[in-house]
């Protein structure tokens, strides 16, 4: 019954084409707004003999329960074949482990961390960056069109990868970072933070790296020192540290991209692109997202010549 | 209540596209009109058009009887009139009806009318001035403009009304244009019937009633006078001779058409001996000169009306199209789509798509609100959604919960 409730909810059709992660914000923000006037459903009909608040922790449990499932049933579908690991060693970055083996290993991660709310969003904006290829699309017109993020990429960091192979490389990254997402008790706060709630104090997320990374780094052996660092740089304000890794300044991008992703089935006439709009308003707002500005006028401009 | 309401906008539909229909019918009819003047087109083809031109005015009659009724009931026939261009339904409608088509309908069913003396005739003349009034038929392609623009620009009720005034506008100063061109006789044609007729009245007064052939011409056997006239008259090297027929005290002298010819393009009846068989074709024109009667046929100056008249038709229509096709895209693209969303961003918190701002118009008033729409207002709204999302409730209803 309950789980028949909360389908309903979410098949709402104010939330279509949304992220199932804003659907389960959306959601659970409006139980605890209304929770005195939802009190006969969720104390009688829902879970009949509880307590009010009890019964509202109950439901927002439930949906979190509920959105995590579809989260990882979605990652399952998107992630399979969706490194290739050959790749990245024929560049010179060689994990101990196969595809096969990377990919179940990525699964069971998420599967222990979905239960955390900012990882669960974080493992969304993933599906969407993988399903909608946005990491391809970029790296590879970037490269193509030799334009800063290209730059960035190919000179800054130095590796002198080739498209395929940062391709790849990004994609692992990605793969990796929503664990950044399980809130850590963090000196000067009453409440466990996780590392986007931090990206505007760098000494207290040094301290939340000291305390996750090795956390994560049992929980994914195979990963190297290397990705590890770029998925903690994507955590930086950017707009602060301009001279920050590229490829993690792009992420942070995409995954601020991937959150706010809408499905759109028809763009409405005079109406620019959804990326395209959304790096150009984004760009206005660099400072206050700790994004990279330039980069985003690179990917505006890439966004455009796309009609992305 | 609700399947009643279905039912009547399921009608609605059916009507509205059934005046859609008649519309595209009664344009085609008027062309042809003017077509079968043009081609000497039978007789018979040409009452078919008349009767499909009555059967159209008297559907637009009704038609603009029926909304005027029911928007009296309503307390908006005055909105109707002026601002849903009632006036326009009007002017293609009843004025027709009575002026026009419904004469021309009532003297082919009773051609005998034409018989009844000269208050037949008088009337007969008044119905020929009037026959302009059909190019107010062009009037229902706005109608047109507004069912089509409704297609190209379904959410757009100010596209349309654009598009709408300026169609009206235009149409109307081109109409205007015409109908006084040819009351003024500008463009040489609104007084060459007259000017062809009194001619020919000099010419034949000068022949058949003066001093010098007067006089011997009432002398004259009826074979001598066909001779004598013929020579003078007699036009065979044209396709539409001028002049038709002459009596002499009631009796045909000469003819400079064949039976043939007067069956298949002329109204002409064999058992009627009388002239007054001709005045029901307006062609032709008939008039005395002493013992003489004369007809003559105005064919050729109404063929180059016809053209005329077909060309005002065909350059309405064009405009008409171009503005439909080519103007009204180039209104919705730089001003409806834009309007519609900054729109959409106004009233939707989860709409944050810019506007597309042409570079080639960014110093017109409407792409520079725009671009301070996309400068401003959006980078603070998307500002605002992230301070707030943590807020946020999509949408949701207590009647989302509660009806379960």
């Amino acid at each position: 019954m309950i789980e028949q409730f909360i389908n309903r909810l979410t098949s709402n059709p104010n939330f279509i084409g949304q992220p199932s992660s804003t659907v389960e914000i959306h959601i659970c923000n409006f139980i605890q707004q209304n929770k005195q006037n939802l009190a006969p459903v969720l104390t009688q009909q829902l879970f009949p003999g509880s307590a009010l608040d009890a019964a509202t922790q109950q439901l927002t449990e439930a949906v979190a329960l509920y959105i995590g499932a579809n989260v990882l049933e979605q990652s399952r579908k998107v992630i399979t074949n969706v490194i290739d690991l050959n790749v990245l060693s024929s560049s010179g970055i060689n994990l101990t482990t196969t595809n096969e083996e990377l990919i179940q290993m990525i699964l069971v991660y998420y599967e222990k961390i979905i239960k955390h709310r900012e990882a669960r969003q974080q493992i969304d904006a993933v599906n969407t960056i993988l399903s909608e290829h946005m990491i391809e699309n970029y790296i590879n017109a970037a490269f193509e069109n030799k334009t800063y993020l290209y730059n960035e990429i190919y000179r800054i960091d130095s590796h002198h990868f080739k498209a395929d192979a940062v391709i790849e490389y990004l994609k692992l990254v990605t793969l990796i970072v929503p664990g950044f997402g399980i809130a850590m008790p963090v000196p000067g706060s009453a409440t466990p933070l996780c590392a986007t709630e931090l990206r505007k104090d760098k000494k207290r997320l040094e301290k939340y790296f000291q305390q996750i990374v090795p956390v994560l780094r049992q929980m994914l052996p195979p990963i190297n020192e290397d990705l590890w660092n770029t998925a903690k740089s994507i955590f930086l304000d950017h707009s602060e540290n301009p001279d920050q890794e590229p490829t993690s300044k792009f992420l942070a991008i995409l995954l601020l991209r991937a959150k706010d992703f809408q499905q759109i089935t028809k763009l409405d006439k005079g109406a620019e692109t959804p990326d395209k709009s959304w790096f150009s308003v984004h760009m206005r707002n660099a400072g206050f997202l700790g994004l990279d500005k330039t980069l985003l006028e690179d990917l505006n401009r890439l966004a455009f010549e796309m009609r992305k | 209540m609700e399947k009643r309401n279905r039912q009547a906008n399921d009608l609605g539909s059916i009507i509205e596209n059934f005046i859609i229909i008649a519309i595209v019918f009664v344009l085609i009819v008027t062309l042809l009109d003017e077509v079968a003047i043009i081609n000497g087109w039978s007789i018979q083809s040409k009452n078919y058009l008349l009767i499909a031109g009555f059967a159209f005015d008297l559907i637009f009659t009704i038609e603009f009887t029926t909304r005027i009724i029911i928007t009296s009931r309503a307390g908006e026939a005055r909105h109707y009139l002026i601002h849903e261009r009632g006036w326009v339904d009007f002017f293609a409608s009843i004025p027709l009806l009575l002026l026009n088509s419904g004469p021309e309908m009532i003297l082919y069913l009773n051609p005998d009318l034409f018989e009844g003396g000269g208050g037949s005739l008088a009337f007969f003349g008044a119905l020929k001035v009037v026959k302009a009034i059909r190019v107010t038929r062009i009037l229902r392609l706005l109608r047109m403009v507004k069912i089509l623009g409704k297609i190209q620009n379904t959410e757009s009720a100010m596209a349309n009304r654009h598009l709408s005034v300026i169609s009206t506008t235009v149409v109307i100063s081109i109409i205007t244009t015409f109908a006084i061109s040819l009351a003024m006789g500008l463009g040489g044609l609104g007084k060459l019937e007259e000017k062809r007729i009194d001619s020919y009245k000099q010419q034949l007064r000068s022949i058949l009633v003066d001093d010098t052939f007067g006089e011997k011409l009432n002398e004259m056997t009826d074979a001598e006078v066909k001779d004598f006239l013929g020579a003078v008259f007699f036009q065979p090297q044209t396709e539409t001779p001028e002049l038709m027929h002459l009596y002499r005290d009631g009796k045909l002298i000469l003819s400079n058409y064949t039976i043939e010819e007067l069956r298949g393009h002329y109204f002409y009846y064999e058992n009627k001996s009388s002239i007054a068989d001709r005045y029901q074709d307006p062609h032709l024109q008939h008039f005395k000169m002493g013992k003489f009667n004369v007809v003559i046929n105005l064919a050729s100056i109404h063929i180059e009306k016809s053209k005329i008249q077909l060309l005002i038709f065909l350059i309405i229509i064009a405009v008409i199209l171009t503005l439909l096709f080519v103007y009204s895209r180039h209104f919705v693209q730089n001003v409806t789509d834009v309007i519609h969303v900054m729109k959409l961003g106004f009233q939707d918190d989860k709409y944050l798509l810019e506007v597309k701002v042409k570079e080639e118009f960014d110093d017109d008033e409407i792409f520079i609100l725009a671009d301070e729409y996309n400068q401003k207002f959006l980078p603070e709204k998307a500002r605002k959604t992230h301070e707030t999302k943590e807020e946020g409730t999509g949408g949701l209803t207590m009647d989302d919960f509660l009806n379960h």
